[in-house]
Order: structure tokens, then C-alpha cells, then sequence
């Protein structure tokens, strides 16, 4: 009986196990999507617009690359999200666009380009490139070729350096053996002074993210405005599923400044102050380590739906969306004296709390120090909090000391307190005030 | 004082008040009879400026008037059928009083408020909080408060309804003493008997048309054909009644027991005629009194309808009771 | 001209005289500010060693959780920039506007139908003066009600270490004006309708009304309520003082004063135009219930 009923539990436990990973599976559906690699004020990110989609979002006049493919989209609900599975199902289809303004009704062709896009030295943000059908394969050799040179240059300098340290090494050698006979070595000095070392080569310094390897899109750079697509087939058919809307939007405001909050207790959870007029609350119980951006703004919808087409926003309002880092920053502190103090970019090391509270501290790294042949993981700025202080007013300085605009901000340090309980007397003041009045009133007609 | 000229209020396809031609002059007590749907209501709106007329035009004082005319209302008292209520109740009769006074611009009200609560026997309750009044407390305040601005015309519209007997009398004197004053008074009421005792003039309306405007002594002359004189005597000889006829004034005569019922014409008074005859034969007249033709019978005439009196209702009772003490005794 | 606004004036007196004796309004001024201090307090609470943490307080979690389920993070990031006082400011101002619109709605209807309002015609005084004099109490108790928030704002971000912040003041000023819109409307909608509980009925369904469009227009919905919402939005936005309001408030963010100034005097306009509407309704519809 034991048995049995051992048999029919683990059978039991078996068949739900089943049911909750079956539950976990999703179902694939076949679906033509517009595969989107889309300018994001940054950098390019990937995204698709499904069947059931109706519009898909594009930064105005910046390259983006489209593809129209036929592959399987399923719901993945612990991250909500739709994703595309290529490796089932990766079909391309062959034929153009037809792109129609919506308020021109003037309509364009599009047809589909070899393409690679690259980041060269620069600002960031607008030093992306994009090079086109032969261009594109001479930008891709371009790269290669500097490349292979480096790569050539690396390989020479090795051996030049194999060379150098081993005469380097054999002239050591005779410099002990003629000292331990003692005769003299500055002959054998004076040759190793002569010694060249072989210098390092530098790697191509022209691209901060080289071309990658062509691929074939339509490429869209649309001034702002809204759009109609449709896909038409080599037969001259309209791709059914395929018509969709483009919205072609660009930034409100550019050059604002953001930042990045990493709290000394808590390092894995930095928070992001966005707008210029937010007051950073803290409670004061730790350092703050900050790290300044450069922001531009966006439509909240129209950005979103732009790097994840299935997900949402408010059309309403508009974002401040990171770009990049501000370079060779300085923070300016005004303390309550009014004494400003400039604190300058660190390099931090983050470590593991020992002992039961676990945790993280973070700590100045120490290169020749406890952090010797290491690297810092953490660089920015810190602004030491004691405590006592109430409020803080800081900025960001460019290089030339001049206060970034936008860049103002107030800390404000909230201490506990049960004084915060005495605004129920005014609280209550109205009801008292009532009282009174009724009591009064009451007086009055008895005396009447 | 207060003229109207074609006066007309139409809702809709109905016509509630036709062409009317009031005209109230000063210093008088005018009556505004009619039986229920005549127009009265909607007259008395348009006088006061509440409703305002399809067509037509009212003068007050010589100048022409609409709603607008707050300068033209500060004129006039109005003492409504309708009790204060709402917000009202929950004010002092001070409270009330003041907030009128305020409105209508008094300097010093608190003398004038305190003799007119004095005049009505309410300054006791100033500072009492009018939902505890009664409905003769809430008349005579809302007549103290009609009279707050010392209007030039007093509009009482049903002022007596529902007040016991002495409320009644307390009414009817201060409307009297009020006119004695030089107070236009304008009265709308149910209790004919009331109107007859009061009332200089009436005006009686019927489907929205004028249909009399008189003074009453013409009004109950013009509606009577015949008077009747009843006789008290300590016995009636048989043929007495037969001898009485063979009388040129006399148009019937009958006996009820010890009381001679004559019908004589109304062009004048027979009342010594009548006595010298029965004195001739030795015929003592214990008492001798005449009755003319009645307000009410008059409306009655008129409209074609009997009066608004509801049948049980306590008014009923006291106009009965007062009617039945309306005679002019000799 | 004199008789009717000594007659506004004295009719507003009584007005403002029966709203001191009578113990609602500081009920509902006692409610508004105890939200605000409920509300400051969670605010206090949900403070940790990077910034705001709401998680930390169950009563905000849930209000962040509901607004950035409606509206989207990046307005609760932008409601919170400066701090809680806009936030707060218009959850804390709700009783004392509700009480007050919906007073006068039932009073105004109530005392219509039992005849208060004839009474008052019957002296040197009209519809018109009746309404106003209920328009001016409100709009009287609604400054003193902003003043005394104000106030307590003020002295919670001096004891509490907070900032006040610009959109604050912005939003006092705006949350003022689209009061005394919402008042127009209690109006015109007490006279439009024959009695107390019809009054407060249209009201509240006009105020639901408008709520709901807004924060359909507004919120993150599906493509079918957000279309369905922008077409009625279309038609009637210019009507509607929370659409004054969205752009006062976006102009103010953005800084654009000259805009921010004139969704004021749109708001101010809709209610001259209701307060205008509501005079003409009552002089053809009369005073009688």
C-alpha cells in the first residue's frame, strides 16, 4: 500500500510538474515583421515591429536600418516583452518599399543597400557613420587594412622586443661575469644605454567602434514627420500585413545634464536624476558617488517604442534620455557656508562586505597600494555626506570652469526627527477654530 | 400708481393672463380675486417682476418696469403666500431681518427692525431661530419684512390663510393701520369675506381676462337686483305677509317663525318704511336688519364658479364663522 | 447697478457668514490638510540613501505603483522631481473643493426649490446676484483654504528639510483657477436642473466626465480608448479647465510663462462664459422651482 501510494504522489507531483512547464513554454506564431535597427540618440539598438503593430518609431534624419522577414514571435511574460526567434524561422523577402508622407502624399521608393555603420573619434553621439554598397566594403577594407597593419605592427614588435630583451638579458649577463672578475663594464654600459627599446604600436586610432560586416536593409532617414509603408513584392503585390506607419520624431531639447546617483551603500542600485529642476532627498546615512551625462529629450512614447517596439509610454511627456558621459567634468559643491568646492573625477574600488551584514563599500583605489594590479570598477565623483549637513548645491564644470547650464542641483538631506509631528497642531487648528466658533455661537443666543 | 397695458402671459399655446388693464391707485387697499387658474399667480409674478410678460407693459409709479428695475423694487413690499424656508430657517428673525435690511440698503435698521418687530409682538423672538416659529410668527415676520424699506406698495398675496381667528384680526388691523398710513395695498386672497371687509377696490379675474375693477360699495351694487330685510317681531298676524305685498317696494314677503323675510329693490333704503308700516298696526319690530348681496355671491355671479375654498380645510371653518357675523346690524 | 452689487455684496455676506458658523468647511479644511500631512509624512518615510525609495512606504508604493501603471514612470519621476508638494498639493485640495462645489450645488437647488431664491427677488435682488453671491463665498473660502495649504506647506518644508519648488507655486496658482471653473460649472449645472439631488447629480457627472477624459487622454492606454478619448477630447477640450490645466502646467515646466498665463485666462474665460450661460439660463427659466 506504501508503495502504491509512493507510486501515485510522484506520479501526481510528475503530471503538475508537467502542467507548470508547459505553462512556461510560449507559443510560437509565423509572423512577417519589420526588423529594426534604429538610432537611439546614441547608439543603434535592435528591435521588430510584429503583425499586430501598427506603427513603428524612428529618430528624424539619422540612417536606420530596416529588413522586411518572415520569422516566429512569441510572449515571453517574465520580462512581458515580445521577442523573435531567428534561429527557427529567418526568411527575407524580396521586393521594395513604398514610402508615402503622410502630409506631401509624395510617395518614394525604397530599395534595399549594403550596409555598415561605425563610430569614428569624436563626440560620441554624432561621430556615427554610415557607408553604403561599394563604399561600404571599401570603409569595411579600410578598417581591415588598418587593422591588419596594426595586427603587423604588433607582431613586428614582439619580435623587436624578443630581440631587445634577449642582447638586454646576454648583456647583463656579461656585466656580472666581468664585475665578478673584476674588469670593466662600461663599454658593456655604454651599449646598453644604446640599446633601442622597440615601441608599442597603437591600435587604428581613426574608430572608436569599427564598420561591421555589411548587411543588406532598406536604410530610412526620414525627416520628421509620419509616413506609410508597404511592402512590395518582385511580382508587384502588396505584401499582406506589410503596410504599416512610420513616425519620424526627433529630440525637444538637447545638452541637458543628468545624473547618475550611486549611493555608497548601495552600488548596484544607482538612480537617475533627469530633470534640471529636481532636489535630490537622501537621508544622509552614506556618500553619494555621481556621475554627470549629457541628456537630450524625447517624446516618452515615441523614444520608447522606438528601442522596444512592443513596449509603451506617455505620449504626453517627454524624457530625458542619456547620451553619454559629460567629459573632463568638474563638480562644483556649494556647501551652506557658500564655500565652493571643486571635486574632480576618482577612481573607486567596490568592495565586498565581510561579515554577516554583507553589503558594499566603496573605496579609493589604490593602484600601488592594497589595488596593485588591478583595475578600478567604479569612477566617478564622490560627494562626502556627514550627516549634519541640511542641503547641498552642486554643478558641473566644463573644462574651462564654466558652469554647465542645466547642471544645478540642490541635495537635500532629510534627518528623522519627531519635531515633523507638530504640524498636527495645524493640522487640528481648523477643528479647534470650529469648536470655538459653535461654543461661541451657542453662548451668544443663550445670552439672546 | 401701478398700471398694466395689455398685460399677456402665454406659455406655450395657453394663454394665462389676456390683455389685462389693472390700474391701482395710491393709497388704496385693491383686491385681486379670481378663482384658482385664472392668472392670478402668474399677474402677480409679472408685477413683481419674477415672470416676465409675452406682452404688454407694467408702470410702476409712472415709469415702465422690469425685472431690471431694482430701484423700482425697492418700492414695493412683498409679503409671499409662501413661508421662508431653506437657508432662512436656520437664521434668527434678527438675522432675517438685517440680511433684508442690508439688501435693501436701510441705514439703521436696528430701529426700524426693532419698532416693526415692536408693531407685530415679535420683538420677544428676535434672537430666535426662525424654524421654531409658527405660521402666524412666519406671516408677521415676513409682513416686518416687507415693510422694511417703507415701500410705497404693500403686495400680500393669501396673507390671512391658515391663521387662527385672532392671527386673522391681528392681520386685518395692521393692513388698516398700514393704509391709514398712506400705504398702497395690494392683497391677493382666497377669503372673499376677508376682501369685502378690507378692501377699497377689487379687481376679479376669470381665464386670464379682466372681468370687474370697481370699488366695492359699485361692484355690490351693480351685481344685486334685490335686497332682503329680515324682521324680528314678538308674533306675525296671518295676513300680514299678504298686506306687506300690496307695498309698491315690496317685491315678496315670507315669514320664517317670528321673523318677517322681505325682498325689496336696491336702489335705496327701505328700512324706515318698513318700520312705519308695522308700527302702524302695532307691530313692534324687536330687530330689523338688512342683507346685501355678499363679495363671494358677487364672484360667483361673475366667474361662474363657486370660491377656492377647500371644503375641510380650517380656512373653511373660519370664514364661516366670520360670515356668520357679517351683516350690517341697524 | 448699485442695488444689484450692494445686493451681491449682502447676499455674499450671509453667505460667507453661514459658512463660518457651520462646522463644514473646517471639517473639510481639517481632512484637506491631514491628507497633506499623511501624505508629506509617506513622503518623509519613503527617503533612503540614493533618493526616493517608495517601496519603503505601502500607502505611496501603491499610489506610485497606480500612477506609473496609468501614466508611465516618467511621470511619477517628473510629479516627484522637485518633491511632494505638487503631489500632495492637488490630493490635499480635493475635500475643500469638493465640499464647497457640492455645497453650493444642493444649497443653490435646494433653496431654489423651496422658494429662498423667489424670496430674494422679491426685494432688490435677482437670480443673477443669488448665484454670485454662492460664486463669491466659494471663491473666497478657496483662497483662504490655498493660503492656509500654503502655509502649511511652507512651515512642513521648513521643518522637514524640503524644497517647495517652482511647479509648486505654479500649481497653487492653476489649482485656484480651475476651482473657480469647477465652481461655474456647479452653477450652471444648478441651474440648469430642477432640484437639489439633480443639481449635484449633473455636477458630479460633468466633473466625472471631464476627470475621466483627461485622464483617459493623458494615461497609457490601449489604442481604442486613447482614440475613442482623443475624439471626444477634440470636441470638447476647449470646454474643458483640466485641459487648460495639462498645458498651464506643461508650459510651466517647460518655462514657457507666456503660455502658462494664458491657459489662466482660458480657464478664467470658460468660467465667465458658464457664469454668463448660467444668467441667461435663469432669466428665461425663471426662479421658481
Amino acid at each position: 500500500m506504501k508503495k502504491f501510494m509512493l507510486i501515485f504522489s510522484i506520479s501526481f507531483l510528475l503530471l503538475l510538474l508537467e502542467k507548470e512547464l508547459k505553462a512556461d513554454v510560449p507559443e510560437k506564431i509565423e509572423q512577417l515583421v519589420y526588423t529594426i535597427i534604429a538610432f537611439n540618440g546614441k547608439d543603434y539598438t535592435h528591435t521588430f515591429c510584429r503583425e499586430n503593430e501598427e506603427t513603428f518609431y524612428l529618430i528624424a534624419d539619422k540612417g536606420n536600418f530596416i529588413t522586411v522577414r518572415k520569422t516566429f514571435v512569441y510572449y515571453w511574460p517574465i520580462t512581458k516583452q515580445w521577442n523573435a526567434d531567428y534561429d527557427l524561422l529567418n526568411e527575407m523577402i524580396d521586393g521594395h518599399i513604398e514610402l508615402r508622407e503622410k502630409k506631401s502624399n509624395e510617395i518614394k521608393k525604397i530599395d534595399t543597400s549594403v550596409y555598415t555603420y561605425f563610430n569614428i573619434r569624436g563626440e560620441y553621439e554624432s561621430s556615427w557613420k554610415i557607408r553604403t554598397g561599394a563604399d561600404a566594403y571599401r570603409e569595411i577594407e579600410n578598417w581591415k587594412k588598418k587593422y591588419n597593419d596594426y595586427i603587423r605592427k604588433v607582431e613586428d614588435y614582439h619580435d623587436k622586443f624578443e630581440i631587445y630583451r634577449k642582447r638586454f638579458n646576454e648583456l647583463l649577463k656579461i656585466i656580472t661575469d666581468l664585475q665578478s672578475e673584476g674588469e670593466d663594464v662600461s663599454k658593456v654600459l655604454k651599449e646598453i644605454d644604446s640599446l633601442e627599446q622597440p615601441k608599442e604600436p597603437v591600435p587604428p586610432q581613426y574608430y572608436n567602434i569599427p564598420p561591421a560586416s555589411p548587411e543588406e536593409a532598406f536604410i530610412f532617414n526620414l525627416p520628421e514627420g509620419e509616413y506609410f509603408v508597404k511592402f512590395i513584392m518582385k511580382d508587384g503585390t502588396v505584401l499582406e500585413g506589410s503596410e504599416k506607419k512610420v513616425v519620424a520624431f526627433t529630440r525637444r531639447r538637447k545638452n541637458g545634464i543628468g545624473f547618475e546617483i550611486i549611493p555608497g551603500d548601495k552600488w548596484t542600485k544607482p538612480v537617475q536624476n533627469k530633470n534640471p529642476r529636481s532636489v535630490l532627498y537622501i537621508n544622509g546615512s552614506t556618500d553619494l558617488f555621481l556621475r554627470p551625462f549629457i541628456q537630450d529629450e524625447y517624446n516618452d512614447f515615441y523614444y520608447n517604442k522606438m528601442v522596444r517596439n512592443d513596449s509603451t509610454g506617455n505620449i504626453n511627456l517627454f524624457n530625458w534620455l542619456k547620451i553619454q558621459q559629460v567629459p573632463d567634468a568638474k563638480i562644483g559643491l556649494l556647501e551652506l557656508n557658500e564655500r565652493t568646492k571643486v571635486i574632480m573625477e576618482e577612481p573607486f574600488m567596490v568592495e565586498q562586505v565581510k561579515g554577516s551584514g554583507l553589503g558594499y563599500r566603496i573605496v579609493p583605489f589604490e593602484p600601488e597600494g592594497k589595488h596593485e594590479g588591478g583595475r578600478p570598477n567604479l569612477i566617478a565623483f564622490h560627494i562626502p555626506i556627514t550627516g549634519n549637513e541640511k542641503r547641498l548645491k552642486l554643478c558641473v564644470k566644463d573644462r574651462n570652469d564654466n558652469i554647465i547650464t542645466g547642471s544645478e542641483r540642490q541635495i537635500r538631506i532629510i534627518h528623522e526627527t519627531g519635531f515633523r509631528k507638530i504640524l498636527l497642531i495645524y493640522v487640528l487648528l481648523p477643528v479647534g477654530i470650529m469648536i470655538f466658533v459653535l461654543i461661541s455661537r451657542r453662548k451668544k443666543k443663550n445670552v439672546c | 400708481m401701478i398700471q398694466t397695458r395689455n398685460l399677456t402671459k402665454k406659455f406655450g399655446n395657453f394663454t394665462a393672463v389676456d390683455s389685462l388693464e389693472l390700474n391701482i391707485r395710491s393709497g388704496e387697499i385693491y383686491g385681486f380675486l379670481g378663482p384658482n387658474g385664472a392668472g392670478k399667480t402668474t399677474t402677480i409674478l409679472m408685477l413683481l417682476g419674477i415672470l416676465r410678460p409675452t406682452s404688454g407693459d407694467i408702470y410702476l409709479f409712472g415709469e415702465k418696469f422690469s425685472s431690471r428695475r431694482l430701484d423700482l423694487k425697492q418700492k414695493l413690499g412683498v409679503v409671499p403666500e409662501k413661508h421662508p424656508a431653506g437657508m432662512w430657517k436656520w437664521m434668527t428673525a434678527g438675522e432675517y431681518l438685517v440680511l433684508f435690511a442690508d439688501l435693501y440698503g436701510i441705514k439703521k435698521s436696528d430701529i426700524r427692525i426693532k419698532h416693526l418687530l415692536q408693531k407685530v409682538d415679535l420683538l420677544e423672538v428676535k434672537n430666535k431661530r426662525m424654524k421654531d416659529f409658527s405660521r402666524g410668527m412666519l406671516q408677521k415676520l415676513s409682513i416686518v419684512r416687507a415693510l422694511l424699506p417703507d415701500p410705497d406698495i404693500l403686495f400680500l398675496d393669501e396673507p390671512i390663510a391658515g391663521l387662527d381667528p385672532i392671527g386673522i384680526k391681528q392681520v386685518r388691523d395692521f393692513i388698516l393701520s398700514e393704509n391709514r398710513e398712506g400705504r398702497t395695498v395690494f392683497i391677493s386672497s382666497h377669503l372673499l369675506s376677508e376682501m369685502e371687509k378690507i378692501c377699497h377696490r377689487v379687481a376679479i379675474i376669470s381665464d386670464g381676462t379682466l372681468r370687474a375693477e370697481e370699488t366695492m360699495d359699485t361692484l355690490l351694487s351693480k351685481f344685486s337686483r334685490e335686497k332682503e330685510v329680515q324682521v324680528d317681531l314678538e308674533e306675525i298676524p296671518d295676513n300680514l305677509c299678504s298686506k306687506l305685498k300690496e307695498l309698491d317696494f315690496i317685491i315678496d314677503a315670507s315669514r320664517q317663525a317670528n321673523t318677517l323675510v322681505l325682498k325689496i329693490p336696491p336702489d335705496r333704503d327701505y328700512r324706515k318704511d318698513i318700520s312705519r308700516f308695522l308700527i302702524q298696526r302695532e307691530l313692534i319690530p324687536l330687530r330689523l336688519y338688512e342683507k346685501s348681496i355678499s363679495l363671494e355671491e358677487v364672484f360667483t355671479m361673475i366667474t361662474g364658479q363657486d370660491t377656492e375654498k377647500p371644503i375641510d380645510s380650517p380656512e373653511n371653518n373660519i370664514e364661516t364663522s366670520i360670515d356668520s357675523g357679517e351683516k350690517n346690524e341697524l | 447697478m448699485n442695488y444689484k452689487l450692494n445686493a451681491i455684496k449682502t447676499i455674499s455676506k450671509r453667505r460667507i457668514f453661514e459658512t463660518v458658523i457651520s462646522p463644514g468647511f473646517y471639517v473639510a479644511t481639517a481632512a484637506g490638510l491631514f491628507l497633506g500631512y499623511y501624505l508629506l509624512s509617506g513622503f518623509l518615510d519613503s527617503v533612503d540613501s540614493g533618493g526616493l525609495n517608495f517601496s519603503l512606504h505601502p500607502v505611496y508604493n501603491q499610489i506610485v505603483e497606480i500612477l506609473s501603471g496609468a501614466f508611465g514612470i516618467t511621470f511619477v519621476e517628473k510629479l516627484f522631481s522637485e518633491g511632494p508638494f505638487v503631489f500632495v498639493l492637488f490630493v490635499s485640495f480635493i475635500p475643500v473643493f469638493l465640499y464647497h462645489a457640492i455645497n453650493t450645488v444642493f444649497k443653490f437647488g435646494f433653496e431654489k426649490n423651496v422658494g429662498a431664491l423667489e424670496l430674494l427677488m422679491y426685494g432688490p435682488s435677482d437670480g443673477t446676484c443669488f448665484f454670485l453671491s454662492f460664486f463669491i463665498k466659494d471663491v473666497l473660502f478657496t483662497v483662504i483654504y490655498i493660503f492656509t495649504l500654503a502655509l502649511f506647506f511652507y512651515l512642513s518644508s521648513v521643518i522637514n528639510n524640503l524644497v517647495l519648488g517652482p511647479m509648486f507655486y505654479f500649481s497653487l496658482l492653476i489649482i485656484f483657477f480651475l476651482a473657480v471653473s469647477g465652481y461655474s460649472y456647479g452653477i450652471l449645472a444648478s441651474v440648469l436642473s430642477g432640484n437639489a439631488a439633480t443639481s449635484v447629480a449633473l455636477f458630479s457627472g460633468i466633473v466625472v466626465f471631464f476627470v475621466i477624459l483627461q485622464i483617459g487622454s493623458f494615461a497609457i492606454t490601449g489604442d481604442y480608448v486613447k482614440n475613442l478619448t482623443n475624439v471626444i477630447m477634440w470636441f470638447i477640450k476647449w470646454i474643458s479647465p483640466f485641459f487648460y490645466m495639462d498645458i498651464g502646467l506643461s508650459a510651466a515646466l517647460y518655462g514657457n510663462f507666456f503660455l502658462f498665463l494664458l491657459s489662466i485666462l482660458s480657464i478664467l474665460i470658460i468660467s465667465a462664459v458658464l457664469l454668463l450661460i448660467s444668467h441667461f439660463v435663469l432669466k428665461v427659466k425663471g426662479v421658481r422651482p
